[in-house]
């Protein structure tokens, strides 16, 4: 073989050996541009695709509750009122009111002893502010025993739950005024300001006459289910409880001694020791009053 | 003999059709030539496929590589990308859409609320919601009392009596003491059984079992203390 056969035959060599080279990277670039492809597909089917399925109505959405937003500035700026005041003055007021407070809880138990569910009832005592949930708050304990039958004992720890209670808005729960916001959006946005007024109503004005003001409630939202979802709820919220208790002479008594709305009351603990007859108990009852003062630490 | 002659010799022999008899005369050429090559030339045998093969991998190669990096340019936006909100967005984009339009209606949802209900944000306001978390103790004694009836004697008597029950709302605990009654020596085998019904009931998260022990009374009866610990499972 001549030197110039050697020499075409390496640099043919080579050339092969390149073209090899570059057909193989550019199968493993295919390899990588085939996964982009799969990938980009399979984000379609996965993500895309379910996503927007739901973006019209949560865009839908979005535009009903920033109308409601806007509704509700307008109204909020038109409410007549303190509310805030009420609440300061007789239901976290800024020392403890003991005459306020004996008298409402004196009612609660007297009521129910007259009623024959409730007995022995011993002294109230309170014990010294300690700190509250917050820094502004100071809690008391009152301590109390006696001897209850079941409901007196239901109707006691009702009453106590009412404690403090200003509006219609206050005795639901977040998931209760949720749901019921929830509702508006979906059937008259517009209505969200009938809901303010509803949940702005004090709530022993909603007591006396309840149906009047569900009945105005009702007259913007025309829909099957909002009736529904709201009829359920006057049923099984504390509004029922309210209804039930605070229409009845406890209510009247409360109203006549200018004792609503109350200091704002909350279960601690409570034993329980079963008593010599059924369904009757002798009871041990810590409940905290709270008041809006800072103590010295 | 014919046995130890090549394949295609007995092959040509034997009556096949006119396709299978060339196949196999090409098959006996390319087999004689090939030993032929293989003496002469057997180190070149890689070099050969390498310069025969290079070209074709190269071609299909780049053609397929381009084809592919085309269709990624041009192809592919088109069909994975959609408008919304008038703009063209792609799988990423449109989750992160969807993500900003939940997070919208969550933070517009709270300014509604705080609207809608006076006293929003202040500490009146997380007092009741605290409140109004509590379980009522009608609720927990009513939980009890279902699992009490599970346990009768024949004569209507409860075999499950409760003498103490304690309800700490703060912390969701509840502490129970009692004893299994009127179930002679079976007493502890209607405690575990009591503690089971009890476990399976939904206000109930948990609780510890208590030792398991049968005593008797003044009037020699079987009975079979506990004090339970509950942690209620109310949010």
């Amino acid at each position: 073989m001549t030197n110039l056969q050697r020499q075409r035959r390496l640099s043919r060599g080579v050339l092969s050996a390149s073209l090899a080279a570059f057909g193989v990277f550019c199968f493993v670039q295919s390899h990588a541009l085939v996964h982009v492809h799969a990938n980009a597909l399979r984000a379609v089917q996965g993500v895309s695709v379910p996503l927007l399925e739901s973006i019209p109505d949560l865009e839908r959405r979005l535009r009903h509750i920033s109308n409601q937003v806007e509704m509700a500035e307008l109204s909020a700026a038109t409410r007549v009122g303190s509310k805030e005041e009420t609440v300061n003055v007789a239901i976290l007021p800024d020392h403890l009111d003991y005459d306020r407070l004996i008298a409402t809880v004196d009612i609660f138990l007297v009521h129910l002893e007259r009623r024959g569910f409730l007995q022995d009832v011993s002294a109230l005592t309170i014990q010294s502010p300690r700190q509250g949930p917050t820094e502004d708050l100071a809690a008391r304990t009152i301590s109390v025993s006696y001897t209850a039958h079941d409901e007196g004992l239901k109707q006691l720890f009702t009453l106590i739950h009412l404690t403090g209670l200003l509006t219609v808005g206050d005795a639901l729960t977040p998931d209760e005024r949720a749901l019921l916001l929830e509702q508006t959006e979906e059937e008259n946005p517009t209505g969200v300001v009938a809901i303010e007024h509803f949940l702005s109503i004090p709530l022993m004005s909603y007591v006396k006459d309840p149906r009047a003001h569900e009945k105005q409630l009702l007259k913007s939202f025309s829909s099957q289910q909002f009736e529904q979802t709201f009829k359920s709820m006057l049923q099984t919220s504390l509004l029922r409880d309210a209804r039930l208790h605070l229409s009845d002479t406890i209510g009247q008594t409360l109203q006549k001694s200018d004792l609503w709305p109350t200091p704002f009351l909350m279960f601690e603990s409570i034993e329980l020791t079963k008593g010599a007859a059924e369904g009757w108990q002798r009871v041990e009852m810590e409940v905290t009053v709270f008041t809006r003062e800072k103590l010295a630490s | 003999m014919s046995s130890n002659l090549p394949t295609y010799a007995t092959a040509a022999n034997s009556p096949m059709t006119f396709g299978e008899r060339r196949l196999v005369c090409k098959a006996g050429a390319v087999a004689s030539v090939g030993k032929k090559t293989d003496t002469v030339r057997q180190p070149s045998s890689l070099e050969a496929i390498l310069n025969r093969s290079a070209l074709s991998l190269f071609l299909f190669g780049s053609v397929f590589a381009g084809i592919l990096m085309i269709s990624k340019a041009f192809l592919l936006p088109s069909v994975t990308t959609v408008e919304v909100a008038g703009e063209v967005r792609d799988a990423q984009q449109i989750k992160e859409y969807h993500s900003a339009l939940s997070a919208q209606i969550l933070s517009k949802q709270k300014q509604r609320d705080a609207l809608v209900l006076p006293l929003s944000g202040g500490t009146y306001r997380m007092l009741t919601d605290v409140r109004s978390t509590q379980m009522s103790l009608h609720s927990i004694q009513s939980a009890l009392r279902e699992v009490q009836s599970s346990f009768q004697t024949e004569e209507g008597e409860h075999r499950v009596s409760y003498a103490f029950l304690s309800y700490t709302p703060g912390s969701k605990k509840v502490a129970v003491r009692g004893a299994i009654v009127h179930a002679g020596p079976q007493s502890m085998t209607v405690l575990a059984q009591f503690l089971e019904e009890l476990r399976d009931h939904p206000l109930i998260a948990s609780f510890d079992n208590p030792p398991f022990e049968r005593l008797t009374d003044a009037q020699g009866k079987f009975y079979s203390p506990f004090t339970l610990h509950l942690v209620l499972s109310h949010d």
